[in-house]
C-alpha cells in the first residue's frame, strides 16, 4: 500500500510541479537559513575539551581596585597578575596547572637565506599539554625543571612542522625565535580546540598557536604579552621588574582539578592566599576568587555573541514564516483536490487511508525541501566563511548537523502538513461527488 | 438487501434546519432494480448518500445486507462501501490523472487485494464493459459514454452486492445512455441489486420498481405506470 | 465602503486569513528588528576616523637582536619609505585608529590623584605623524623634534601632549587647554601643547570614540604609517613591503596592508551580520509575498462562481478588484497590529538581555507602509484575474 501512496504522491506532484516546487522551496529556504545560523551557534557553543571540560578550570582572582569591579556584573578579572600566578604555581593541589601568555615571534630555521616569519607562540608551564590533552605526534612537552630553568625548548604544531621541517620528525632540530636558538622536543598532531577557550583575547575562533615554549622565556627576555594588559593601580612602573610586581593583570591561568574535594581544596588555598595578601594591602575587594570550568567560562565570557543568538532567533522566525506559507499552499492544494478524495472515500478509502496518502506526499515535500535546504545551508556557510576571516573551521556542516537539518525539515514539513491533511481527511465525500 | 426504518436526515445550517428525509421507511430486496424518482429537493440524493454510507442518518435504523449500519464508525463504513457497494455518478467521477486500469484498480487497492487478483478483476470488469483495449488511456481520451462504462467497471470490480447509480445517463446523449442502461440491466440480471436515482421517466420505466420521493418521504403517487411486461417480470421475480 | 461584508466573509473562512496575518506579523518583527540593527551598525561603521584612511598604508618591520639602535633603524626605514615613488609621507607610530589594539589610560587635572580621572586613548608617534595621517592642529602647536622620547628611554616619559578637540572639551570644558597640564595617576605632569581636530580610538566598540591624545614618543615596535598619493594605496602595498624588507634580510616584515583593509577587518563581524540580516530580510519579504500570492489565487479560484454572480448582478470589474485588495489590506493590517506587539517584545528582550539599543519608533510607520505595499502588490495579480472572471459562469451549470 505504501508503494501505492508513493505513486499517488508522485502523480500529484507531477500534476502541479509549480506548487510543489514552491512548497519545497519554502521549506528549503527556511531550513537553509536556520541551519546556517544554527551551525554557527552550535560550533561556537561546542565543548573544546569534550572528555574533561568539567575538570579543567580557569582561575580568577579578584585583585582589582577597591572602587569598581573588573566586570560590571561583579566578576573578578579574567586574567591574573604575574606575582599571583607565580604564587599559585607553587601549589601542588591541582593535578596539572599552567600560567600562560600569547606572544608573536620572528621565527626561522637555521637556513639564513630565508626571511624570518611572524608566528604566534604560547608561552606556558609544561602542565599545559597534559591538562588540555594536547596530542603529540613525536616527542613530548617539558617538565617543571625545564620551566624553572627557562630551557630553550619548543614544541611545534603540525602546521609549523610542515612549514619548517616538511612534516618529518623534527625532534632534535633547532628553530630560531627572535634570533635565539630553541631545540624542538615535541611535534603535535593536528590540534584545534573549538572554541579556543584558554585565551579569548585574540578571538575565540582562531587557530591555536603553532609554537609552545616555557613560560619563563618571554619573562627572561622581558617581553610583554600580545593580548591585553589591564591595570587599575597608579604605580610607578619604570622597569620590567616593576611591571612583574605590579597589579596589572595580563596572564591566563588554568588548573586541572579532578574531583569536588580537589576543587574545594584549591579554592580554599586561593582564598587563604588572598587573605594573606590582604594583610599586605593587596586584594582590596571582598573575597571573590573563582574556579570556572571550561563551559562555565565560555558562557560567562559570552563566546557566543548576542549577534549569533539573535541570528538564530530571527532565522527560526523565518523558518516559521516559511512553514506557515507551506501550510497555506498545502491546504490550497489538498482542498482543491477534495472532489477526488471524495471519490476515493466513496470507493472505500477510510480516513486513515486518506491521511496516509497525503502524509506520504507531505513527507516527499519534506525530504525534498530538507535536501535542498541542506544544499542552501552549505552555500550559506560558504558565504559565512568568506565573510569572516578565521571562521574556516567554524562554519562547517558535520554529520550531526546534517542529520539535524534533515530531521528538522521532515519534522517541519509534517507539522506544516498536519492541518491540511487533517482537513482533507474530514471532508464530507457526499458534498464533492455531485459537483464537478 | 437494504432496509430503512423511520430514517430521518436533518441538515442544520445556523438557525435553519432542513429536513431532507422524514421518517423514510422502505425496503429493497436482493436482486431488485429500483428506480428512485422525485422532484428536486425531494431527498433523492440524501437517500442515496445514506444508502451508500456516505452520510449517517440523524435518526432511524438502516440495515444493509442484514447488518445495522446506521451507527458504525468511519473505518467500518469505509470497509462496507468498499466491499458491498459500487457507485456510479452522473459526472462519472473518474480520477483524471489515473489511466483506465488504475481507475478500476482504486477500490481493489483499498481492499488490499494481492496484485494478481487485482489484475484479474480489472481485466474481467473492463472486458464486461467492452473497454479492454483502452486500459492505458486517460479518462480525458474517452467519450462520455466510455467514461461512464469505465465507472461501471470500477463499480463492478469490487464485486458489490449493491450498485448505487446517481443519474448515470444524465450527462450522456441518448445513444450512449441506452448502451449504459443496457449494461446496467445485464448486471442486474446477473444478480446485483441496483438502486438508481433518476429524473428520466423513460429510464424509471425500465427499472423493476419505482420509488417516488416527495418532501423526504415515499410518495404513494406513482407518476408513471410501469410497462405491463416489465411489471409481469417483476411479479414473477418476487414470486 | 463594503468593509462589513468583506469582514464577515473573512471570519467565515478564517484559516487562510490567519495564516497570512501570522506571516505578516512575524515578517514585521523580523524586518523591524533587522532593519534597526542594520542601520545602527551602518552608522557605527560610517563614523569617520579623522585620518585620511584612503591614502594610508600600514606596515610593520621587526628587527630582532640585542642592542639595536632603534633611532637609526627607524630613520633608515622612514627614509627608504619616503624614497618610494608615490609615497607622500611616512611615520613611525604606536598604533592606528580602528586597529583594535592600543593603549588607554586615566589622567587627572591635578597632580594629587584626587580630581576625577578622564580616560584617554593615546597614540605615540614621530614628528611626521600629523602630516602623514592628515590630522590638523586646531590650537597651540605640533611638537618639535627634541620633545620626542626614544625607547629604550630608561624611565623617561614625554612631557608634552596634544589632545583631540573632543578630549580637550571633556577634560577642560570651556577653558583653553593649551599651556595647561594633565597628570598621570602617579602625579607626573604633562603639558598640553596643542589640540587637533579629530582622530578616533583604536577600538570601535568603546564609548567616547574621539577622546584621544598624541604623545611625542617612539617606542620599539617598528609600526609605520605611509601616506601615498590618492588612489594608489592598493598598488603600493607590495612596493612598500619590499622596500622595508630590502633594508635587512634578517628582519621580519608582516601585515603590510591599506588602512581601508584594516578597517574592513575590524568591522568584519558587523559587515557579515548586516549581510546576513539583509538576506534574511529580503527572503522574508519574498516568501511572505509569495504566500500572499498563493493564498489569494486559491481564494479567487474558490470563489469564481461567487465573483461571476456578483458580476452578473451588476458589480463592475473595479468593484471586484477593490474587494480583493480591501480584503488583503484588512488581513495585512491585522498582521501588522500583531507584528507591532511582537517586534517590541523582541526588542525589549534584546535590550534587557543583550544591551541592544531601544527600537526607534520612527521605523514603525516605514515598515507598516512597506508591508501594506507588499500586501497590495502581491494581491494585485490574483485580484486582476478575479476581475476577469466571466459573469456567465454564474449561469453555467456544472
Amino acid at each position: 500500500m505504501l508503494k501505492y501512496y508513493f505513486r499517488l504522491a508522485w502523480i500529484s506532484i507531477r500534476r502541479n510541479p509549480f506548487l510543489t516546487t514552491l512548497m519545497m522551496g519554502a521549506i528549503a529556504l527556511g531550513i537553509g537559513v536556520s541551519m546556517t545560523t544554527l551551525t554557527l551557534f552550535y560550533v561556537m557553543s561546542s565543548d573544546p575539551l569534550p572528555f574533561k571540560s568539567d575538570k579543567v578550570f580557569a582561575v580568577q582572582l579578584d585583585t582589582w581596585g577597591p572602587d569598581d569591579p573588573y566586570f560590571d556584573d561583579g566578576s573578578p578579572p579574567s586574567m591574573v597578575t604575574y606575582r599571583d600566578a607565580m604564587a599559585m604555581m607553587e601549589s601542588d593541589i591541582p593535578t596539572h596547572q599552567a600560567v600562560m601568555m600569547h606572544r608573536a615571534f620572528a621565527v626561522r630555521t637555521g637556513d639564513e637565506t630565508l626571511r624570518p616569519e611572524r608566528m604566534s607562540a604560547r608561552a606556558a608551564y609544561g602542565g599545559f599539554f597534559p591538562m588540555f590533552d594536547v596530542p603529540f605526534e613525536h616527542g613530548s612537552g617539558w617538565d617543571r625543571a625545564a620551566d624553572d630553568a627557562a630551557e630553550r625548548v619548543v614544541v611545534v604544531g603540525s602546521e609549523a612542522n610542515e612549514k619548517f621541517f616538511g612534516g618529518k620528525n623534527s625532534v632534535g632540530e633547532t628553530l630560531y625565535l627572535d634570533g635565539e636558538p630553541f631545540r624542538v622536543i615535541g611535534v603535535l598532531q593536528s590540534w584545534r580546540p573549538m572554541p579556543l577557550f584558554y585565551d579569548l583575547n585574540n578571538g575565540a575562533f582562531g587557530d591555536p598557536e603553532q609554537l609552545f615554549i616555557p613560560f619563563q622565556i618571554p619573562i627572561s627576555l622581558e617581553y610583554t604579552a600580545h593580548g591585553s594588559t589591564n591595570c587599575w593601580k597608579p604605580e610607578d612602573i619604570e622597569s620590567y621588574q616593576d611591571f612583574l610586581q605590579s597589579e596589572c593583570v595580563w596572564l591566563q591561568h588554568w588548573a586541572q582539578l579532578d574531583d569536588k574535594d580537589q576543587v574545594a581544596e584549591f579554592q580554599s588555598f586561593l582564598d587563604g592566599y588572598a587573605t594573606e595578601q590582604k594583610a599586605l594591602g593587596r586584594f582590596a575587594r571582598p573575597l571573590n576568587n573563582r574556579l570556572s570550568d571550561v563551559m562555565t567560562w565560555l558562557d560567562e565570557r559570552e563566546v557566543v555573541s548576542a549577534d549569533n543568538t539573535l541570528l538564530v532567533v530571527l532565522s527560526f522566525m523565518f523558518l516559521v514564516i516559511c512553514l506557515l506559507n507551506t501550510v497555506g499552499l498545502m491546504l490550497a492544494k489538498f482542498i482543491n483536490r477534495a472532489p477526488l478524495v471524495g471519490v476515493r472515500r466513496a470507493l472505500g478509502a477510510s480516513r486513515g487511508d486518506v491521511i496516509k496518502q497525503h502524509s506520504v506526499e507531505v513527507l516527499i515535500v519534506g525530504v525534498g525541501g530538507g535536501l535542498l535546504g541542506l544544499g542552501l545551508a552549505y552555500l550559506g556557510l560558504l558565504a559565512v566563511r568568506n565573510w569572516y576571516r578565521g571562521y574556516e573551521y567554524l562554519a562547517k556542516l558535520d554529520t550531526t548537523m546534517i542529520v539535524t537539518a534533515l530531521a528538522f525539515a521532515i519534522g517541519a514539513a509534517l507539522l506544516a502538513g498536519l492541518y491540511p491533511t487533517w482537513r482533507i481527511s474530514r471532508i464530507q465525500p457526499a458534498v464533492h461527488l455531485k459537483t464537478q | 438487501m437494504l432496509k430503512m426504518n423511520e430514517v430521518s436526515k436533518v441538515y442544520a445550517a445556523g438557525l435553519i434546519e432542513t429536513h431532507a428525509l422524514r421518517s423514510l421507511s422502505l425496503q429493497v430486496r436482493d436482486g431488485e432494480f429500483v428506480a428512485v424518482t422525485g422532484p428536486s429537493g425531494s431527498g433523492k440524493t440524501t437517500f442515496l448518500n445514506i444508502g451508500g454510507l456516505l452520510e449517517s442518518p440523524t435518526s432511524g435504523v438502516y440495515e444493509l445486507d442484514g447488518v445495522n449500519v446506521s451507527t458504525l464508525a468511519d473505518a467500518d463504513r469505509s470497509r462496507i462501501r468498499n466491499e458491498k457497494i459500487g457507485f456510479i455518478f452522473q459526472g462519472f467521477n473518474l480520477i483524471p490523472d489515473l489511466n483506465i486500469a488504475d481507475n478500476v484498480d482504486v477500490p481493489l487497492r483499498y481492499r488490499r487485494l494481492p496484485a494478481a487478483e487485482r489484475k484479474r478483476r480489472i481485466n474481467e470488469s473492463l472486458e464486461l464493459v467492452g473497454l479492454t483495449s483502452r486500459k492505458k488511456h486517460l479518462p480525458s481520451q474517452l467519450s462520455g459514454g466510455q467514461q461512464q462504462r469505465v465507472a461501471i467497471a470500477r463499480a463492478l470490480a469490487g464485486n458489490p452486492k449493491l450498485i448505487l447509480a446517481d443519474e448515470p445517463t444524465g450527462n450522456l446523449d441518448s445513444l450512449m445512455a441506452r448502451q449504459v442502461m443496457e449494461l446496467l440491466e445485464n448486471i442486474n440480471e446477473a444478480g446485483t441489486t441496483i438502486i438508481m436515482v433518476t429524473h428520466d421517466p423513460e429510464l424509471a420505466r425500465r427499472a423493476g420498481r419505482n420509488i417516488h420521493l416527495l418532501d423526504g418521504q415515499v410518495s404513494d403517487f406513482q407518476p408513471v405506470d410501469p410497462p405491463p411486461e416489465r411489471a409481469e417480470d417483476h411479479t414473477r421475480e418476487v414470486a | 465602503m463594503e468593509i462589513r461584508p468583506i469582514l464577515s466573509t473573512l471570519l467565515r473562512n478564517r484559516t487562510g486569513a490567519i495564516l497570512i496575518a501570522l506571516q505578516i506579523a512575524l515578517t514585521m518583527a523580523v524586518i523591524i528588528n533587522s532593519a534597526f540593527i542594520i542601520v545602527e551598525r551602518s552608522q557605527t561603521m560610517a563614523r569617520p576616523t579623522g585620518v585620511d584612511a584612503g591614502q594610508i598604508v600600514l606596515a610593520r618591520a621587526v628587527s630582532v637582536g640585542a642592542d639595536l639602535d632603534v633611532r637609526s633603524i627607524i630613520d633608515a626605514d622612514v627614509r627608504a619609505l619616503l624614497e618610494i615613488e608615490g609615497v607622500e609621507n611616512a611615520t613611525k607610530l604606536s598604533t592606528m585608529p580602528l586597529s583594535n589594539s592600543g593603549s588607554n589610560s586615566g589622567y587627572h587635572l591635578t597632580s594629587d590623584n584626587e580630581s576625577p580621572a578622564f580616560a584617554m586613548a593615546y597614540y605615540q608617534g614621530d614628528i611626521n605623524l600629523l602630516d602623514t595621517l592628515g590630522v590638523t592642529v586646531t590650537s597651540g602647536r605640533w611638537f618639535t623634534p627634541d620633545e620626542i622620547v626614544y625607547d629604550p628611554a630608561d624611565g623617561e616619559v614625554p612631557s608634552a601632549v596634544l589632545l583631540s578637540d573632543a578630549m580637550a572639551k571633556e577634560a577642560f570644558e570651556e577653558v583653553d587647554p593649551v599651556g595647561k597640564f594633565i597628570y598621570t595617576a602617579t602625579g607626573q605632569a604633562i603639558e598640553v601643547i596643542g589640540t587637533y581636530d579629530q582622530m578616533s580610538r583604536p577600538w570601535y566598540n568603546w564609548g567616547d570614540f574621539y577622546n584621544t591624545g598624541i604623545f611625542p614618543h617612539v617606542e620599539l615596535n617598528f609600526m609605520y604609517a605611509v601616506r601615498v598619493a590618492p588612489g594608489r594605496a592598493d598598488e603600493l602595498v607590495p612596493v612598500i613591503e619590499k622596500a622595508l624588507a630590502d633594508i635587512d634580510n634578517d628582519r621580519l616584515v608582516a601585515g603590510t596592508r591599506t588602512m581601508d583593509e584594516m578597517v574592513k577587518r575590524t568591522y568584519q563581524r558587523d559587515v557579515a551580520m548586516n549581510r546576513m540580516l539583509t538576506i534574511v530580510m529580503a527572503l522574508v519579504v519574498f516568501i511572505t509575498a509569495l504566500g500572499i500570492v498563493g493564498l489569494a489565487s486559491f481564494s479567487v479560484a474558490q470563489r469564481k462562481r461567487q465573483i461571476g454572480t456578483r458580476r452578473a448582478i451588476g458589480a463592475q470589474k473595479f468593484h471586484i478588484l477593490r474587494y480583493f485588495l480591501v480584503e488583503n489590506w484588512l488581513i495585512t493590517t491585522a498582521g501588522i497590529v500583531l507584528g507591532l506587539l511582537l517586534s517590541f517584545a523582541i526588542n525589549s528582550y534584546l535590550v534587557v538581555t543583550y544591551n541592544f539599543a531601544k527600537l526607534d519608533p520612527l521605523y514603525v510607520p516605514l515598515v507598516v507602509l512597506g508591508l501594506w505595499g507588499v500586501g497590495l502588490l502581491a494581491t494585485l495579480g490574483p485580484a486582476r484575474s478575479a476581475m476577469r472572471v466571466d459573469p456567465a459562469i454564474a449561469t453555467r451549470n456544472i
